[in-house]
């Protein structure tokens, strides 16, 4: 445990787009010199526009530049900067890199390597949790031997459980059972299942978590053992696995159940011994039971959200830990006031089943007025390179309650403007208008099938005929600057007529 | 002050829709910005079928801000080709705008007729098919990556490959020609 004062006075930022502006801005805010990296693809970047210093690193491609440890490293050294912010994603929970930093002297801001490398690996994080008495999804990890295993451990383990490969996913070899007389038939067909699949007919029984949300907390915890947390967010609305909406605070969580899930939380982040700032990920059941998912030992995308709630800015907390200073509020002094909804704006077509939409931003303007903020790293002018992450923007709104933060955040969306690529910014206003999201009463399945082609179909009555007005004027203005185009004879406008109109 | 100005006549296609004749004649710009235009469009006995008198501006790059009938219209402009990408709250309509004389010139008038395109720039990671496939609809003819994602391109109609125009690891641009079906 670093116990001890050090100053940071220049920080690296290893990474790139909002995230990057994210940490500059905070960098900024305490007075601390900034440097960005970039890679051929991002010279235009505002992150690199706003840092005070900037040093090329490679290629496009992230394997040739923000994956490049030794350049950035190098590059550190360089400048003298004495501290790296890894950013959420690209190096930030590569434990080697943390441990490269702190062996040539400089600053890692983000938890200790050993931290990394616990919660890193799905079955260790799993085994020290579970021995930290962190409540872990109940059941086996080792193949059933017979039916008559199966029938046991399922009785252990309490219905509903689910089925599953042992050497699968994708949901190959997978059967809900929900009593004993299910168990026989979907024993055999899971096992079957994936042979046929995988080649391993293997199958292992886990507790089938009903209708699950994903609801995690945030922590923080100083250098010298103080853990608080800064409440939980739901993050429950994802495609594809990848968020999409988040909110805090949980719409239906009991108090009762915040206070033992936010204590576990504590707990997971003590047993090892972690420090800065992390997120504990739980599954949380309709029973109201919840289970240890993982924890992500960096910055979370969606930390404004706990920002907006709690006015803790977790950036310059990240800083202030990392430069030794023990925590300057107790678990006390936080409260959840409000309620915040973070909306992730994503360069991809809903109306074209998703398709990526990168390329230049001719037009940029973000919304504004009350409580209404914008992480991005977008402008008029810039361009979303095809190399990374589709997520370009954050929409993020804090309302008195969570009526309030759904209509600011509506609003918010109208004002959205993004010229030349597709966003998910229509998408949002549908899904805003959806009864069960407006209801709170959601799980991690709420965009799967149907409501997503409804949600989609529901953006909104296209316009034809403004727009092909617009597309007239514009092509006829181009034709008369491009002096391509004359009047066509025979034509029965009179042009003299209109001028005299 | 007002500008006289020629009248124009083009070919309009919203996305699938039917294509349309349309005329437009600037009839007054401003010092200010603002510009007039009339527009017809024409049913397809060639009579005027419906007329707008339009009020546009150009507050800020890549937008043009309409109004007729009393409506505002915010429309985001992203020409390609011969046409134009129109975003409207937030929807996109791809608007191939053409003068009908080129149109004419052009063989066959294959505007997309036997080519299958990209929607996104990216870059090709896989050629799924060669030169004399026989494909069915739907079936995927090249992956091309961008963001991080894999993204089929499948066909939008059964066929034969007369042509692949892509090679794996090219970068291709949006809207550019794949593959060319018969």
């Amino acid at each position: 445990m670093a116990a001890k004062r050090r100053p940071i006075r220049k920080v690296l930022i290893a990474n790139r787009g909002e995230i990057a502006v994210r940490v500059i801005r905070g960098c900024h805010e305490l007075g601390i010199a900034t440097v960005a990296v970039y890679s051929d693809a991002d010279r235009r970047s505002l992150h690199v526009r706003m840092a005070m210093e900037a040093h090329h690193i490679g290629p496009a491609p992230s394997a040739q530049s923000y994956l490049r440890a030794d350049r950035i490293l190098e590059v550190a050294q360089e400048t003298g900067a004495d501290a790296i912010h890894p950013g959420y994603g690209f190096l930030s929970e590569n434990a080697g890199f943390a441990r490269a930093v702190a062996e040539a002297g400089l600053v890692w801001i983000g938890p200790p390597p050993a931290a990394i490398d616990a919660m890193g690996s799905k079955t260790e994080s799993r085994a020290r949790m579970a021995a930290a008495g962190v409540p872990v999804v109940p059941g086996t990890k080792q193949a059933l031997e017979s039916f008559e295993e199966a029938r046991q451990v399922a009785l252990d383990v309490g219905y509903p459980i689910m089925l599953k490969a042992a050497a699968g996913g994708g949901g190959k070899g997978m059967r809900r059972v929900f009593s004993e007389d299910e168990l026989a038939s979907a024993f055999s067909a899971a096992r079957s299942e994936a042979a046929s699949s995988f080649g391993d007919d293997a199958v292992y029984i886990e507790k089938l978590i009903v209708e699950p949300r994903h609801v995690e907390v945030q922590v923080l915890a100083d250098n010298y053992g103080n853990v608080v947390h800064l409440f939980e967010r739901d993050c429950s609305i994802q495609r594809r696995n990848q968020k999409v909406v988040e909110e805090t605070p949980c719409p239906v969580l009991p108090p009762e159940t915040r206070e033992a899930m936010t204590a576990v939380a504590c707990r997971a982040a003590e047993a090892v011994d972690y420090e800065g700032a992390g997120t504990v990920e739980f599954l949380y059941g309709a029973d109201g039971s919840f289970y240890f998912l993982e924890m992500n030992t960096r910055l979370q995308v969606e930390h404004p959200i706990t920002e907006m709630v709690t006015g803790v800015d977790l950036v310059k907390a990240q800083l202030r830990v990392a430069m030794g200073e023990p925590l300057w509020f107790s678990q006390d002094d936080l409260k959840q006031v409000g309620h915040a909804i973070e909306l992730r704006v994503y360069a991809e077509d809903p109306t074209r089943n998703w398709a990526p939409s990168p390329g230049p931003v001719p037009g940029y303007r973000e919304p504004g007025g009350p409580w209404v903020r914008v992480d991005s790293a977008m402008y008029a002018g810039a361009e979303v390179p095809v190399h990374y992450d589709p997520m370009v923007a954050k929409l993020v709104v804090w309302g008195a309650d969570r009526n309030d933060a759904i209509e600011r955040s509506d609003r918010a969306l109208r004002e959205y403007r993004v010229r030349g690529i597709h966003t998910t910014i229509p998408f949002f206003r549908a899904l805003l208008r959806d009864p069960d999201f407006r209801s709170g009463h959601y799980s991690t399945a709420f965009l799967d099938g149907d409501r997503m082609e409804r949600l989609c179909a529901d953006m909104g009555e296209t316009d034809p005929l403004s727009a092909s007005l617009a597309a007239l004027v514009h092509a006829y203005e181009r034709d008369l600057a491009a002096g391509t185009r004359s009047p066509q004879p025979g034509g029965p406008t009179n042009r003299w007529k209109w001028s005299f109109r | 002050m007002s500008t006289s100005a020629p009248t124009l006549t083009y070919e309009v296609t919203v996305g699938d829709g039917t294509t349309r004749t349309a005329r437009i004649v600037r009839t007054a710009r401003n010092d200010d910005g603002v510009a007039h235009y009339h527009v017809e469009l024409l049913a397809e006995d060639g009579s005027v079928d419906t007329t707008v008198e339009l009020d546009t501006i150009r507050p800020e790059p890549g937008v043009l801000n309409l109004m007729y009938g009393g409506k505002s219209i915010e429309a985001g402009i992203v020409p390609f080709d011969e046409g134009v990408d129109v975003d409207i709250r937030g929807l996109s309509h791809e608007v191939a705008v053409v003068d009908p004389r080129r149109k004419a010139l052009r063989t066959g008038g294959a505007a997309g007729g036997g080519s299958v395109k990209t929607q996104m720039p990216g870059r090709v990671v896989r050629v799924l098919v060669s030169e004399g496939d026989t494909v069915e609809k739907g079936s995927a003819l090249v992956v091309v990556e961008a963001m991080k994602m894999e993204n089929e391109i499948k066909s939008p109609r059964d066929g034969v490959v007369s042509r692949v125009s892509v090679a794996e690891g090219d970068l291709v641009e949006a809207r550019a020609v794949l593959v060319e079906l018969e």
